[in-house]
């Protein structure tokens, strides 16, 4: 960085902890910020083009390889709208077993990026390795609940990445209550170590800054939904799935493969933990409920940076469903439902660990794939990301260059972003001109 | 030696060009069924699984693509079971977290196993698709028969350990 003159430049290479590549680009001029450019140059991997012509049975295994942090989401997202399309009522058995894979995943994923990715930022340290010097106990216990997820993926899913037992209609094959029940006590374990995560970042020290957000998230009428729900907004929307596309305007922008997205006519949203903190927090179980408001975290909550209390939070969440989900689990009669292909359109969403995950197919009478869309949360919290860092840039250009890299990359972090979802490191320039 | 000595990860995807090395040598060892010798491929995006994966296993060898100022095909030897003091080497990986993350927390975290050795292959090409270049298939080749060299060294302080060289030769 060149101080004192006109114009003043960092150029930082790689945004580290993330998953995927980018490059970040501010440019302000007289302290005002012009441009700010959250620059996506992973390639796209035109994973709705392949989907054309392939069975709709293809479509929960395709999908699931967008993602390895998240591919229960690309799952349960299709799954829903090709079933919703069929006609299929999935009987409680499974919905229950879909619940229980879903929660593995919040687990496995909010705990990485938690602790891994997220918690450094905030002691002032480059990455884990440096943070597990001074807390090598709890950085251990993070490991072992993370594994616990992914034990809980490998048992329901078939594996730990990239899950092969989901298929439209249900699963190919059901756990044996013994096996789940195995789990129970590394849960509890699990549940114990999450408590002390979130009573833990909830004393870190938070950045005063608390932009307006729209809030966008799923609702479902008796639980915090992470499977299915309706479209909620904080501005007072709520649509069916189905009307999703009618709410959201999509953009293309030169500087990023993955498209950009508002809400018609009131610009960006945020989804993610924190919307669904915000929009359906008297549905957390009661124990988050309790920790949210022990550690003073409750909504409205608008500071992005607090939004690592609320992925530990949903994480209790999803420990304490788990358990109870495993407590009464029955296997169901069969894995699956039957089901009749029909022609036309199906509607799905879910929410993935980043937010809301939508997926539209048009289907043949034939069962193929006509056209498919997908739309990630992280293509969807682009322009936010944006939103907040202009807000933001004032305060960055007075920083050094590597404290601005700091602070922009942990900004970035507050909404653990998935690239590689969206269209994946960070390169980061800021041009401060001065007339 | 147990069941449990050696374990062989090979990790990279197959389909990114050279970054399929390690998967390469794993494979090519597992079908050798190397006795008292594990082999298996970490392609996931997810390397911190290996705290789970080495559990039990006195002896690592990691097999990865890496980028480093060097030939395409030198084959780089870092005995990791001591810290390295020298320039870090760059994986092929945009994981989350990296390789080398994951084996210095591991390291702070005492869960390194007593020795572990990467066996880096200098790459060139990571572009979509199958299949390894000329000089990283030369090379994966060379690190399989170094393998072999090292599994037997350890079976002679081993002495319940009995390997056929017959069964390296079917994996050439």
């Amino acid at each position: 960085m060149v101080s004192h003159e006109r114009q003043r430049t960092i150029r930082i290479s790689a945004l580290a902890r993330v998953e995927g590549e980018g490059a970040l680009f501010i440019q302000v001029r007289d302290g005002k910020p012009m441009d700010v450019r959250l620059q996506i140059y992973e390639p796209p991997r035109f994973f709705e083009a392949l989907l054309r012509g392939r069975p709709h049975t293809d479509a929960p295994d395709i999908t699931a390889r967008i993602c390895g942090i998240c591919p229960v989401a690309y799952q349960m997202s299709a799954c829903n709208a090709l079933e919703s399309l069929f006609g299929i009522t999935i009987p409680p058995e499974i919905r229950q077993l879909r619940l229980l894979l879903y929660y593995a995943e919040w687990i496995q994923s909010h705990t990485l990026h938690v602790v891994m990715l997220h918690a450094p930022d905030f002691l002032g340290v480059d990455n884990v390795v440096q943070m597990a010097q001074t807390n090598r106990d709890l950085v251990q216990r993070a490991l072992q609940l993370k594994n616990v997820g992914n034990q809980l993926l490998a048992l329901i899913g078939g594996r730990e990445i990239h899950p092969v037992n989901v298929r439209v209609g249900g699963f190919y094959s059901v756990p044996r209550p013994a096996e789940l029940r195995k789990l129970r006590d590394p849960l509890q374990r699990g549940l114990e170590t999450a408590l002390a995560l979130a009573r833990w970042v909830a004393r870190f020290p938070f950045p005063d800054f608390e932009p307006t957000y729209e809030f966008v998230a799923l609702r479902h009428p008796t639980e915090y939904a992470i499977l299915d729900g309706h479209v909620v907004s904080s501005y007072g929307v709520d649509l069916p799935v189905s009307r999703f596309e009618e709410l959201v305007v999509e953009h293309q922008v030169p500087h990023s493969t993955a498209l950009h997205y508002e809400i018609a006519g009131r610009g960006s949203y945020l989804t993610g933990p924190l919307a669904r903190f915000n929009l359906n927090f008297s549905q957390l179980s009661p124990l988050a409920q309790e920790v949210a408001h022990e550690t003073g975290h409750v909504p409205p909550l608008q500071n992005p940076f607090r939004s690592i209390v609320v992925r530990c939070l949903e994480i209790i969440h999803a420990l304490e469903q788990s358990l109870a989900l495993i407590e009464r689990y029955e296997p169901p009669a069969r894995p699956w439902v039957d089901y009749e292909v029909r022609s036309g359109i199906g509607f799905g969403a879910s929410e993935a660990p980043r937010g809301l995950l939508y997926h539209r197919y048009e289907v043949g009478a034939d069962g193929s794939i006509r056209d498919a869309r997908i739309v990630p949360p992280t293509a969807q919290n682009q322009k936010r990301i944006e939103d907040d860092l202009r807000l933001l840039a004032p305060s960055v250009i007075r920083l050094s260059k590597d404290r601005a890299t700091r602070f922009c990359e942990h900004v970035i972090r507050n909404y653990d972003p998935c690239i590689s979802c969206a269209t994946h490191f960070l390169r980061l320039d800021i041009v401060d001109e001065h007339s | 030696m147990s069941r449990n000595t050696v374990l062989i990860v090979g990790v990279g995807h197959e389909l990114r060009g050279d970054d399929g090395v390690g998967p390469w040598v794993a494979k090519h060892i597992a079908a050798a069924s190397w006795p008292g010798v594990t082999a298996v491929v970490l392609q996931s995006s997810d390397p911190s699984l290996l705290f789970n994966i080495w559990r039990g296993f006195s002896f690592v060898y990691l097999i990865d693509a890496v980028l480093a100022p060097y030939p395409v095909g030198t084959i780089l030897r870092l005995n990791l079971s001591h810290r390295i003091r020298t320039a870090r080497l760059q994986t092929t990986s945009t994981h989350t977290i990296d390789l080398w993350e994951v084996i210095e927390l591991a390291r702070t975290l005492g869960e390194l196993p007593s020795r572990l050795i990467l066996y880096g292959i200098v790459s060139y090409s990571f572009q979509l698709g199958m299949g390894l270049s000329p000089e990283v298939e030369a090379a994966a080749r060379k690190v399989v028969t170094r393998l072999w060299r090292a599994v037997k060294q350890i079976c002679r302080t081993a002495p319940q350990c009995s390997v056929s060289y017959n069964t390296l030769c079917d994996t050439r």
